[in-house]
């Protein structure tokens, strides 16, 4: 699905990713976690084709193609989804429209034939109820005054909609409590199938009880320093980040 | 005497108003007057500073004349079955209009006519430009040909809206001044719409002042769509008197012209008097589009709010201009502007000028602007959602908009104010030209 090798990023003038690679088949839910400003967001807003950070070598190809040629729409309608550690705040545009937009423009891209508003209605329900998502927070502007649990929410929903081949996650479990982490991780875990992939990346073990991984990899200074199974997020959480970036830095 | 004036008025001078009564004929020789003192206003006078119309004003216009054309007109608003009154190339054309179904105690005449029927005409007509604005409002006054004239009695609450077609279609160039005036009589109700259209490449300058007076707890909602041919010089002024508890609410959407200035001059004369004005730009090209408003509070517990949204893209230019003055004594006054605009080119500009006069001590008195891109992480975010960027662009800009259509005080002309809008992206953009 996704194979990611000796990938070398800039942002603003300075190197961040250090020649990263990564390897991730479809139906695998890998973790990476790391410490502050090892490049996880990064790796995640580079993949979704973000403004200002520079591609310096190596390569990201996705079911055989080469992302880095594809436009920002292009990644999304292809089945890549990020969801935000920061959801954007869409003043005057209701979640509703946003969702039928986004929905109807990737439906198009793909040459499939576009959702009425009635079946579209139907569909959006189903999946709202499911994430504790009311009428009313559809009604509202994208974003616009949602708490965080809501923000996140709102991106679970978008993520079950759009129906990804591969989703990365930012940090989701940032700004939630253990309640909504609950809904958001059931959300997700519901999203897991045999042609799916997806990218949890997380500061905190905690996310990994709920959306269980089946590798974890240790980014630090811009590179995978280690890899193993859902025991090393275990691990991490007895020894931290520390000896790892230690060893890394060597 | 300018030299530019005087060559302007030539052309005029075979039009000699000969049905008017001898009152309108002294006003308009003392209008004429004044206007060949002053001339039209440029960038050196304050209220015109960003909107130079002395240099707009530069072709040979020759004074419009009546049309006979059968013509298709613009149908946005026919969900809202208005009443019509159908001006074309500046006249009025009672053969398009239709007005048969007005209810009683509705008057609507034409200009001509009512200066000859109506006594209480000579009382308002010309009584009411603001002394800094008496350049443009003296010019119209000598020159008017046509216009309307709208009262209603008493108590009369109009049903359906009224809406006012203004097209402008001729191979040549020609200049049409017109001069209205609305009567509402204590607590009557009028929504009022009215369009502005036009087509060819012959360069028009239209020029409307309106005069209105509203009685006690008179309300009037007024739409107005300006989307004039691209060479089209257009001007619309209005002077307002609100009595007390009266309400004056007005949408405009400016698309069209290359240069247009709506001028709202409104005097609150009665306590707990409302105004609420706002308008929404969509400029592009060259395009040059103002929206000055004067909210003149001379009573206490009088209420306004002035908010205009541009969307400016190549190389327009738009212009917000709000002042509020509170008078001695006028306690208790609220009155807020705010203007925002969306540059969606480097070489777009906005002008914004915010004014507050306060002699009073008791008011609520807040003004804003802000100018600004589109916000890059918003695109961001939604063309990472598949949304192409042509269409998170629009999608943007049409919320952008909409918060200030919202405003718009007919509920049903909403959605048909939001398809103008989608219009206009949809459009063929002119491309910016030397000027």
């Amino acid at each position: 699905m996704l194979e990611i090798k000796d990938l070398h990023v800039e942002v603003g003038g300075k190197e961040i990713l250090k020649g990263l690679s990564l390897t991730v088949n479809a139906g695998e839910v890998h973790a990476i976690m790391g410490p502050n400003g090892a490049g996880k967001s990064t790796l995640a807003y580079f993949m979704a084709g973000r403004e200002g950070y520079k591609h310096i070598s190596g390569s990201v190809t996705y079911k055989g193609q080469n992302l880095l040629d594809m436009a920002i729409e292009e990644r999304a309608s292809a089945g890549v989804f990020l969801a935000f550690q920061y959801p954007i705040e869409i003043p005057g545009v209701t979640t509703m429209t946003f969702l039928k937009t986004a929905v109807n423009a990737q439906r198009k891209a793909r040459g499939e034939e576009e959702l009425d508003a009635v079946r579209f209605l139907k569909l959006v329900r189903v999946k709202a109820k499911a994430l504790n998502i009311s009428d009313d927070m559809l009604r509202r502007p994208l974003n616009v005054g949602f708490s965080g649990g809501e923000k996140k929410r709102a991106e679970t929903l978008q993520m079950s909609l759009l129906e990804p081949a591969l989703a990365v996650l930012d940090e989701t479990d940032s700004g939630l409590d253990i309640d909504a982490l609950k809904i958001v991780a059931e959300g997700v875990n519901a999203l897991r199938s045999p042609d799916r992939a997806m990218i949890v990346i997380t500061h905190y073990q905690r996310l990994l009880d709920y959306i269980v991984p089946d590798k974890v990899h240790v980014l630090s200074n811009g590179r995978v320093v280690r890899s193993g199974g859902k025991e090393l997020a275990m691990e991490l959480e007895e020894t931290g980040y520390g000896e790892i970036s230690a060893s890394a830095a060597q | 005497m300018t030299v530019q004036s005087d060559s302007y008025l030539k052309p005029f001078e075979a039009v000699t108003h000969a049905g008017d009564p001898d009152w309108l004929l002294a006003q308009r020789a003392r209008a004429l007057t004044h206007f060949q003192e002053t001339g039209f206003p440029h960038r050196r006078v304050e209220a015109w500073r960003y909107s130079d119309l002395s240099r707009a004003v530069q072709s040979d216009y020759a004074p419009a004349v009546p049309s006979t054309q059968t013509l298709e007109l613009d149908a946005s608003f026919a969900a809202l079955k208005p009443h019509q009154l159908i001006f074309v190339n500046g006249f009025l054309r009672p053969d398009l209009s239709d007005i048969s179904d007005l209810p009683s105690g509705v008057s609507l005449l034409s200009l001509g006519d009512a200066v000859l029927s109506e006594k209480w005409i000579a009382d308002t007509l010309g009584k009411k430009a603001p002394a800094d604005d008496q350049a443009v409002q003296s010019l119209n006054l000598a020159l008017a040909q046509d216009g309307y004239v709208l009262n209603v009695d008493a108590g009369v609450v109009l049903g359906r809206p009224l809406q006012i077609i203004y097209h402008s279609d001729s191979a040549a160039a020609f200049a049409a001044h017109l001069r209205h005036v609305i009567r509402l009589g204590e607590g009557a109700r009028v929504d009022l719409i009215e369009t502005h259209t036009g087509a060819g490449k012959a360069k028009f300058l239209i020029d409307h002042v309106t005069e209105l007076d509203l009685a006690k707890n008179a309300i009037l909602n007024q739409i107005v769509v300006q989307d004039e041919a691209l060479d089209t010089i257009c001007l619309t002024t209005q002077n307002v008197t609100l009595a007390q508890g009266a309400q004056l609410e007005r949408f405009s959407f400016t698309l069209g012209a290359a240069f247009s200035r709506a001028q709202n001059f409104i005097d609150f004369a009665g306590e707990g008097a409302h105004a609420g004005l706002y308008t929404a730009f969509a400029l592009t090209g060259t395009q040059l589009g103002d929206a000055t408003t004067v909210m003149n509070h001379k009573a206490a517990h009088t209420t306004s709010m002035t908010q205009s949204k541009g969307v400016l893209d190549e190389r327009a230019i738009g212009v917000f201009q709000g002042k509020v003055t509170v008078a001695r004594g006028a306690q208790k006054v609220d009155g807020e502007q705010m203007s925002n605009a969306l540059l969606l080119s480097r070489t777009a500009s906005m002008n914004a000028k915010p004014e507050l006069e306060i002699y009073a001590d008791d008011v609520l008195c807040a003004h804003g602007s802000t100018i600004g891109e589109l916000d890059q992480n918003a695109l961001f975010y939604l063309r990472s959602r598949g949304v192409p960027e042509a269409s998170a662009r629009a999608l943007l800009i049409t919320a952008f908009l909409d918060e200030v259509i919202e405003k718009c005080p007919l509920e049903g002309a909403k959605d048909i104010l939001r398809q103008i809008g989608e219009n206009w992206f949809a459009r063929e953009k002119p491309t910016a030209t030397e000027s």
